[in-house]
């Protein structure tokens, strides 16, 4: 089973991306698995609404485990299974709480042993920390998946009006990564993420 | 500050010595440097230490040759790769022959470790099984039990103590039906596992009498000769020496006569090394009682073994 990844900044919407999109393709409920940093695994049965309103949130650092879902995509006349794993989100800072940088250690590593990965940037508010100086999180990220060749960067919160002219922006910064423009909130540009999917499953 | 692998990266992540910026900088470097000199190198070092653990073992000369032309055949393999010429797998199997406490399951281990790391097994792990592992109750479940082991043997070596008891119940007895499945799928797997059966001198001989296609079977014999008793007293040197003891030149002669007793006395059953540990061991527990009624030990009077600990070693 391919395991695809969501890595990016904090509150870049992952989570929201994750549920959104297990929507998308045709779930009503999930299994969430998460499995903490000392290994320990516990699963649970959500309706996508109770999912939402549970593990997505405005703070940063919301999710500090790392959950997983199965989903299934129709593929010509078959079903695949495929896996889609949310992360803790990984900053630029040394974050002073411990979980918290177990939890990027965590992503880290899953990110080398991953078969697919999404980068998610947040649009909205690209000026300031990306387009000054390339030594971001988002560069290294950039850096690290280009030469994996199996990359994608998914632009989020299109639906602001602050990210309309950051498309192209990002584009720019991120020439070789292919740029998919989505809003998690209102699952706008989920049909090029679902082919993107399918072309790597 | 430089990290060899990803695990020390994640370690300094989780203690907060390095920020995430930092570690994707290190892992892409780490990743894209892959099979380059540094890990050659790495790997290389490791091998020179499993052969220095190896020779560290003392006696078992025909182990250690036997093991440095494996390393030189696989190394000359790789060279013929890369001028395009022919290579062929080796078939590895091997039986051990000797005497209890000679050493088998110790080079069992080492071989697995050697293996894995120049490259002929991908996991490199040992499963170490008898016959209660293989044999099964009813008619059938055999076959089913040994294949069983089999599979999770794949990718490292299925180590087989005590082997001839596959053979000896007699005709109806389930065992000779385990051999049969092992002879088969160390034909068939010959590249992803290595079957090494063990067991004494005289048992294994008439077990290979049994079914005449074992013996050419295993390309490899190795031979685990009795220890004389200069090594066992090397070998006793070297266990007091690791438990941080030492030896008087009397307490030495002392041992020597108490091993060479020993090898006379009870010939059979001589458990050779294992034989010396629990002397040592004995010894040891001599000394702790012969110390407790002082009041006040110096550093020098814990380490010493005086003849008179060895004396009361007798069984």
């Amino acid at each position: 089973m391919r395991e695809f990844i969501i890595v990016g900044r904090p509150n870049s919407g992952k989570t929201m991306f994750t549920l959104n999109f297990a929507a998308y393709v045709g779930s009503k409920a999930v299994d969430v698995t998460f499995r903490s940093y000392d290994g320990l695994m516990t699963c649970r049965h959500f309706s996508i609404e109770e999912a939402k309103s549970q593990l997505c949130g405005m703070a940063l650092h919301k999710t500090r485990s790392v959950q997983s879902l199965i989903l299934k995509i129709a593929l010509g006349k078959t079903s695949v299974n495929f896996k889609i794993t949310d992360t803790c989100g990984i900053a630029e800072t040394i974050h002073n709480d411990e979980t918290i940088r177990r939890g990027m250690a965590q992503t880290l590593s899953l990110l080398r042993c991953a078969d697919f990965i999404f980068h998610i940037v947040d649009a909205s508010c690209l000026s300031k920390e990306n387009a000054n100086h390339s030594n971001s999180i988002d560069h290294e990220i950039y850096n690290y998946g280009v030469v994996r060749n199996c990359y994608a960067i998914l632009a989020n919160k299109i639906d602001l009006p602050s990210a309309q002219g950051n498309i192209d922006k990002l584009a720019s910064l991120f020439p070789r990564g292919n740029t998919i423009p989505v809003s998690a909130l209102y699952s706008q540009g989920f049909k090029e993420v679902k082919t993107c999917v399918a072309r790597n499953i | 500050m430089s990290y060899v692998w990803p695990q020390d990266v994640f370690l300094a992540i989780e203690k907060g010595d390095i920020s995430a910026t930092q570690a994707l900088k290190c892992l892409h470097e780490m990743d894209n440097t892959n099979g380059s000199s540094a890990k050659a190198h790495h790997s290389q070092k490791r091998i020179d230490e499993i052969l220095h653990e190896l020779d560290n073992l003392i006696g078992l000369s025909e182990v250690k040759k036997i093991v440095r032309e494996i390393y030189a055949f696989i190394e000359i393999q790789r060279r013929r790769e890369q001028e395009k010429l022919n290579t062929e797998p080796l078939v590895l199997h091997m039986i051990f022959k000797g005497n209890p406490g000679t050493g088998k399951t110790t080079v069992a281990r080492i071989m697995s470790k050697f293996f894995c790391e120049i490259g002929v097994l991908t996991r490199g792990h040992l499963i170490e099984v008898e016959r209660a592992d293989l044999v099964g109750e009813y008619i059938g479940h055999t076959a089913q039990k040994t294949r069983e082991q089999l599979k999770k043997a794949y990718g490292g070596i299925l180590f087989i103590d005590e082997a001839y008891s596959l053979a000896r119940g007699g005709e109806k007895d389930f065992g000779k039906e385990s051999i049969d499945v092992l002879v088969k799928a160390m034909e068939d797997h010959k590249n992803e596992l290595i079957l090494i059966l063990a067991g004494y001198q005289k048992e294994m001989e008439g077990f290979l009498e049994t079914n005449p296609g074992l013996r050419s079977r295993f390309p490899i014999h190795i031979d685990f000769p009795d220890y004389s008793q200069q090594e066992l007293l090397r070998i006793a040197e070297r266990m007091f020496l690791t438990r941080q003891y030492s030896l008087s030149p009397d307490t030495q002669s002392v041992l020597l006569k108490l091993l060479s007793s020993h090898q006379n006395s009870v010939s059979e059953n001589f458990g050779n090394a294992r034989t010396v540990r629990n002397i040592i061991e004995k010894a040891i527990r001599r000394q702790a009682v012969r110390l407790m009624t002082k009041a006040s030990t110096t550093r020098q009077e814990l380490m010493i073994i005086e003849p008179a600990d060895l004396l009361e070693v007798k069984q």
